[in-house]
Order: C-alpha cells, then structure tokens, then sequence
C-alpha cells in the first residue's frame, strides 16, 4: 500500500522531530538545579507518543525499549526516583538509541551488532535503576499512542477503538460493491461496536437513483490489529469510499482536522460521533478549549449548518469555535494548513528552475538591448514588462531555496555540551539569529566548517575551569553563534570568551614550520591569518577534538566555495571571533555593469553607495578624492589589471563601494547601469584568478567579469602600500 | 424472476408482499414500480418474510422511502423482518430509524447484535 510509505514516513519525521525537542528539553534540564515537573511530564510524553507510534506500525525493538524508558521517567515523574544530573546524560544516551532504532526500523534494516550491544548496556542501566520493569501489556504493545494530557492516560479497555468514517461514492453500487460485505468483514475481524448510518443524503424516492450510492457512516470499531491493518481491510473499497481513520488515541486536534476534511454541517457531524460514543462530552470540551484559544481570522470554510430548534448549547459552542478557528492554526492539517500547504519536492527540481531562471534573465537582457537598439516605443513598453515579471521570477524562484539557519545551530546545542563534558569544561552556548534565512545549499554545506570552527573554539579557545578562576574569569565559558544579514550578505559568527590567539607561539611555530620567514615583521592580522594555513595547529597535543592541524585551510576552502570569506578577529585573554560572510544565494545577482577600457565589469548593486563623477582637481597625488569634505581613497582598476588608460572618454566617473564596513572608490571609464547578472563559475584555468570572481554573459553576447570586491580591497590596499614603501 | 411482488391496494393503503432475492440486479425495476403506488396512496406496508437475500441498494430504497413518508406525513411499515433483512437493518443500526415493531425469536435472537440503533432515532440525525 503506498499510503503506508507515507504515513511511515511522517512517523519517521515525527519522531526525529520528538527526539529534537526531547534533547533540547533535557539540555535545558541541565541548566538548571530542580528540573520543573512539566518538563519530565513533557519527555514522558515525548517518550509514550514515540512507543505508540512505533507500537502502531509493528515496531517491537522501539516499543520494548522505548517501554522501559517510559517506566524511568514514569517513576521519576511520580517522585519515586530522583531527577538527577547524572539522569540526562543517560537520557540522552537513551534518545540517541531510539533515533538509531527509529532509522534502523524505517530503512527496513536488521539492528547492526553496536546498536544491539548498546541496547543491552542501556537496558541493564535502566533495569538496575528501576528494580524491575512493569511488563508491557498486550494492547500495549500492538497499539499504544498519544495520551492527551500526562495526567489521563488513555483507559487501556478503549485503547483499540478505533473511528472510522466512510463516504461512499455514488457509483459504489454500480461496481458492484455492497457496503454491507464491507462491515461483514470488518465483524469478522474486530468487531463494530456502535455505527451510525449516514441516511440524510438518500433523496426523496422522486429523485432517487436506486442504483446510486449516497451512504455514509460513522463506526467505532474495536480491533487490536494495527492501522495498516485497519486500512486493508478498506483495500477493496478504497476508490470507491472516502474513508477516514481516527486512531485509537485520536486527540482532540484529530477530531478538529476530521470535522474541516469532511466539510459537513458540523453539527450533524458531532452528533453522529457522539452517537457512536467515539466522541465523548470531555472530549467535546477538550476541542471547544483548543480552538476558543485560537480565535483568528474566522474563516467561513465549514458549512452553515442546519441549526435544529433546539440544539444543545455546547454544540453551538463547538461549531462557533470551530468556526471562528483560524485557517492558519498551526495543528489542523488537512485544508489550508501551514504543514500541508509545503510540499517536498527534489532538490534537483528547484536546480533546474534556477538554471532556467537563469537562462531566462540572460535572454531577458538580450531582449532589452534589441529593443533600444530598436527604439520601438510599443516594444520597449512591452520588454520593460517582461523584465520586470522576469525580476519577479527570479526573486520568487530564489527565494525557494531560502531556509532557516535556526535548525543548524540547534544542533550544535548537544556537539557543544558533548565536546564540554569530555573536555571537563563548563560551556555555555548561546544562539542568536536562528531566524536569519539563507540559500540551501549553503545551509547544507555551511554545517561542517561550523561545526569545525566550534570544535576549535571549545578545544583551543575555552580554557579549562581551573584556568578560568585563575584568570579571574567565570568558570563557565561563553560560546555564541550569531547570525545576521548584511548588505546582501549573510553574517555568521562564532564567538568565545576564552583565551584568544597566541601570537607568540603561532609566530614561532609558522617559522619552525617554514611558513614564514623569521625576519618579516607581520601585523597582527596577518599573524591571525596564519593558522588558516595547511598544516598549521599549535595545539601541544593532538586530542579526537582538534589539534591535527588538518582543519582551518579546508574551513576557508569551504567557505570560499561558497563565495564566502572568513575573518577572526581575536584578542589575548579576551577571546576570538569567527566571522564567515556568505552571499544570500549563489546563482544570480543584481548587478551593476560598467566599463573600463573596452571591457565590461560587474559589482554586486547591494555593495555600491553611489557614483559620482570625477573631476581631475578633485583628486590628490595619491588617488584620494575630496567626498563632501571626507578624504576618500580610489584606485584605478585599469591600474590594476594593466589596462591602457583610456583617454577617450573625457568624463570619468568615480564608484563608490563599500566592503565590511569601510568604503573605497574606483575610476570607471563608463557607467551602464543596473544588471541582472547569472553567475557563471570561472573556468579551471582561471580559478585562481584574485579579484575576479566570476564571469557573466551580456545580452550583446559579450562577456563581463564580476569583480569581487573583498579581493579587490585587500589587493588594492596591498598594490597601495607597495606604492608607498 | 428473482423475486416475487404481490400487491394488495386501496384508496388508503397498499401492501406489498415481497419474497426471494432482493438485490442491485432488481432495485431499478421495483423503484419504478414502487414509486407510481408512493404517489397514490399514503400508507405503504412491506411485508418482507419471504426475502431470501437483501442488500444495501434495497435498504437505501427503503431508506429513502421512509424519508419520503416522513416529509410527507405518510406511513411507510415494514412486516415480518426476514433474517437477511434485520441482519443488515442490525449491522447498519437502522432499526429504530424504521421504528417497526421486529419480532425475533429467542431461537434466532444469537443471530444480531442489537447493540445499536434500536432505540428511537435521534431526530436531528433524520
């Protein structure tokens, strides 16, 4: 059945989501001294929900496991354990089990001979805390969900009741199907403990096709099978019937998401259910608090319904709130819900939008330029249309990509607290920023260089606790991740208050290395570049954490892949900090086009301040500029990149771009505006190329090269001190 | 033929005795029949002891006769429940729907549940 991959699909993303929050959870215990009851509460749920689930699709290795975790934290909930730290470490051990178990289920595979070994460990930790574990039921073991509150565990006796309701298409008959063989099975197996049937739908028997189907029917169904089961016992009817299952542990949020997908006047619909008794009165009132808590933007989604003279007043109350509940309620799935109204797709789909995107805004720009050449005014009217609908095009498709980098940083809440505790330091890790939204793929491949950069912050920054006190400094050291937008680029930090950079000591060791020579007299900036060379690592001893000297260089490496840059800024006793800047998105920029010479030029638009024109007066000997009375340093691209001064054009122009904070003007020969610029990579040979960061195709057909600023600046800043000397 | 009518009609009344198979293959033909008599007379009675076989079709058509009556203020009565007849009428909890008097003997009574929808009908459910 494909509807099982899918709905054990969701169990999986389900779980992996539960065991996140479980660690975020106990890590948030960690901090503090009495752990706050609905805490423990909230694990013992997250636990119960995970053993019912599994318990549901058959999964016995995470229902026996995750059972005896369930007695712990039971136990611990009723105050007949104690909470203690030691407890976390081993819950996290015991979270990290059920996600292997939950993988090793989903994937179908046998546990591999580790995990079976790591399974015993823990169980025996477990067992020996608990004396002995309360065996697990039958029913239990086969079909066991969520509870509604840690204070009502679902009865066991109504645990395998089932809901089901059905709809049965018109031509359900005409196929040749009854429905009644359909509940003939159904007491076969389990057994139909109340049904109602749906006969308000049955026309008058003027307008009666007898051979239609207008059935419907609302059925509590006791069966200790599981869904899968309960599902192929429809299998014969399936396209020929709407049916909906409500597990045995449905919630009131279910019960919601039922009403909205059945789009029937509601209270008919609560009638019939408690009716059938699937629907008690305390559930009733469960759903009217739920949705009274969220009373946003009614929606007029459901239908009027046909009020009866007297309808109990609690009724009403329901279908006011249901009434009145917002489309966008973050629990309800099935219509206009945040969670179903994303949709998966393969990556590689998003790809080839992009690309032909791409293509589009190319073609876009040849299209302008046809048309000024031109100078048909209906077709340039028309092409500046298209151009801006292409604009929209390309920021929405980009902005497709664009994700969170939140989850990212959550996880290295666990790296850090691991990495801390193995190296006997008291870490403390603080995010900020986890809104700040980027292009996927550098989420994806920003996660290794983080993660290294934090590793090198616990292992060499953080000092130990002793070391700390000695410094006068609080023993619990600090570690932020901080990320924020920047003109058009994304600023990621990782920050520490631990000892800083050596100067000293990664000055001799680049000499005893080689790899600077003794006598140069380097800056401090330079010296801090220094251990991102190859090789490099002051560390006395090499510990599983870092000190192998392999790491840095692939941490720039990577980030420069990604057309990023990273800075450290960092000092003695005070602590360092990692800077990356990363662009938004990787594939097309707005750009600014200009010529030097004969040759076009591109700068990103978001890094230009503004163009002014350039008087010869204006300028000093030393390429300076008088900008409003600031003294504003310039320098010649054509310079640069030995280009013949083109004597031609009489009026120059100056641009001013701005890079990190500070400002820097360039002598242009002639401005041409705003351009959508498709990066396109440099070929092999020219990768190492410095300043130039990639090349794009004109609409003439011509080809720009796309100055990269940062370059540029460290370059023109470095030609300028030659100059000097 | 499947299946049998005979037919007894008054100005007030008329009883239909119905016997053998009734099922999707004949529902067309008896709600064409029946439907001329629902227009004549105000009370139909159905008497179904001699049915042999009954399915979902034919108690949609009694459903919706019953409705029909029921808008109409007329009367529509089943007689003598067959077993195939209240087994469905059982397993579909429409037995108070129809509101007819059902005789099981305490011989045949292991044959239904009864456990639902042999009281009176909700009226807001109708």
């Amino acid at each position: 059945m494909e509807n099982m991959e899918e709905v054990r699909e969701v169990f999986t993303a389900e779980c992996s989501e539960i065991l996140q929050k479980m660690e975020s959870i106990l890590l948030e215990l960690e901090e503090v001294e009495v752990p706050p009851e609905e805490k423990i509460h909230e694990l013992f749920r997250f636990i119960h929900t995970i053993k019912g689930s599994a318990g549901i699709f058959g999964y016995e290795a995470i229902v026996s496991f995750t059972h005896i975790v369930e007695s712990l934290l039971d136990k611990i909930r009723e105050g007949i354990l104690p909470f203690k730290k030691e407890s976390i470490g081993l819950l996290l051990d015991c979270r990290d089990h059920i996600s292997e178990l939950i993988e090793a289920a989903a994937n179908g595979n046998p546990l591999e001979r580790n995990t079976i070994k790591n399974q015993e460990k823990l169980t025996g930790i477990l067992e020996n805390l608990l004396g002995v574990v309360p065996p697990l039921s039958n029913n239990e073991a086969v079909a066991q969900t969520v509870v509604q509150s840690p204070e009502k565990v679902v009865k066991k006796s109504k645990s395998y009741l089932w809901h089901i309701s059905l709809r049965f298409k018109e031509d359900t008959i005409r196929n040749g199907l009854d429905p009644f063989s359909t509940f003939q099975y159904l007491n076969r197996v389990g057994e139909i403990i109340r049904l109602y049937t749906l006969t308000n739908k049955v026309p008058t028997i003027e307008n009666l096709d007898p051979e239609g189907c207008y059935l419907g029917f609302e059925i509590l169904y006791k069966c200790d099978k599981d869904l899968l089961f309960v599902q192929e016992a429809f299998e014969f009817v399936q396209y020929d019937c709407d049916i909906y299952i409500l597990s045995p542990h449905r919630k009131p949020e279910d019960w919601i998401e039922f009403f909205i997908y059945r789009k029937e006047p509601i209270i008919r619909l609560v009638r019939s259910l408690l009716y059938t008794k699937s629907l008690d009165k305390k559930t009733l009132k469960l759903i009217k608090i739920n949705y009274k808590k969220s009373k946003e933007n009614p929606v007029k989604e459901l239908e009027q319904p046909i009020i009866n003279n007297h309808v109990e007043e609690e009724i009403s109350d329901i279908h006011h709130s249901l009434d009145t509940k917002n489309e966008n309620s973050p629990k309800s799935k099935e219509f206009g819900t945040k969670e179903n109204k994303s949709i998966r797709i393969d990556s590689s789909k998003l790809d080839i939008l992009i690309n032909l995107v791409g293509e589009l805004v190319v073609n876009g720009a040849s299209l302008t330029q046809i048309s000024t050449e031109r100078k048909d005014s209906n077709l340039i009217e028309i092409v500046s249309h298209l151009n801006v609908l292409i604009n929209e095009i390309r920021d929405t498709s980009l902005n497709l990509r664009m994700v969170q980098i939140g989850e990212t940083f959550n996880r290295f809440h666990r790296v850090v607290r691991d990495i801390s505790q193995e190296l006997n330091k008291d870490v403390q890790l603080t995010i900020t920023g986890g809104e700040t939204e980027l292009d996927k793929i550098v989420v994806e491949k920003i996660n290794d260089p983080l993660m290294h950069l934090i590793r090198n912050s616990l292992d060499h920054g953080i000092e130990s606790i002793e070391d700390r006190i000695a410094k006068g400094k609080s023993p619990r050291g600090k570690l932020s991740l901080h990320a924020y937008h920047e003109a058009g680029n994304i600023v990621i930090e990782v920050k520490d208050d631990g000892k800083g950079l050596d100067k000293k000591k990664i000055l001799k060791k680049a000499i005893e290395k080689g790899i600077v020579n003794a006598e140069k007299n380097l800056s401090d900036a330079e010296i801090h570049r220094l251990i991102f060379k190859a090789g490099f690592s002051t560390a006395e001893k090499v510990t599983s954490i870092s000190g192998r000297g392999v790491g840095l260089d692939v941490v720039e490496k990577n980030i420069e892949s990604l057309r990023g840059s990273i800075t450290l800024f960092s000092e003695e006793n005070k602590g360092s900090t990692f800077q990356i800047r990363l662009p938004l998105t990787l594939a097309i920029i707005d750009g600014f086009l200009f010529k030097i010479y004969n040759f076009y030029y591109v700068v990103p638009l978001y890094q230009i301040v503004e163009c002014i024109e350039y008087k010869d007066e204006d300028s000093t000997e030393n390429d300076f500029i008088n900008l409003r009375g600031n003294l504003l340093p310039f320098f010649r691209l054509s310079k640069l990149f030995h280009l013949p001064e083109d004597s031609s054009t009489s009026r120059k122009n100056i641009l001013i771009l701005q890079n990190m904070g500070s400002q820097v003007g360039i002598l242009v020969d002639s401005l041409h505006g705003e351009f959508q610029t498709v990066i396109k990579p440099l070929g092999k040979l020219f990768q190492n190329l410095k300043g130039i960061s990639g090349t794009t195709v004109l609409g003439s057909g011509e080809v720009a090269l796309i100055l990269d600023v940062g370059m540029l600046f460290q370059r023109a800043s470095f030609l300028q001190k030659e100059d000097i000397l | 033929m499947s299946y049998t009518v005979e037919l007894q009609e008054d100005e007030q009344s008329c009883t239909i005795t119905l016997s053998g198979k009734l099922n999707a293959y004949n529902v067309k033909e008896f709600k064409e029949m029946i439907f001329p008599i629902t227009e004549r007379v105000p009370t139909i009675i159905i008497d179904v002891k001699g049915v042999t076989e009954f399915d979902s079709s034919f108690l949609q058509l009694f459903i919706s006769l019953k409705n029909s009556a029921f808008q109409l203020g007329h009367i529509f009565k089943i007689l003598s429940h067959s077993k195939p007849v209240l087994q469905i009428f059982d397993t579909f909890g429409l037995i108070g729907f129809f509101s007819d008097k059902v005789v099981v003997s305490s011989k045949d009574r292991k044959d239904y549940k009864f456990n639902y929808g042999t009281g009176r009908f909700p009226k807001i459910l109708r």
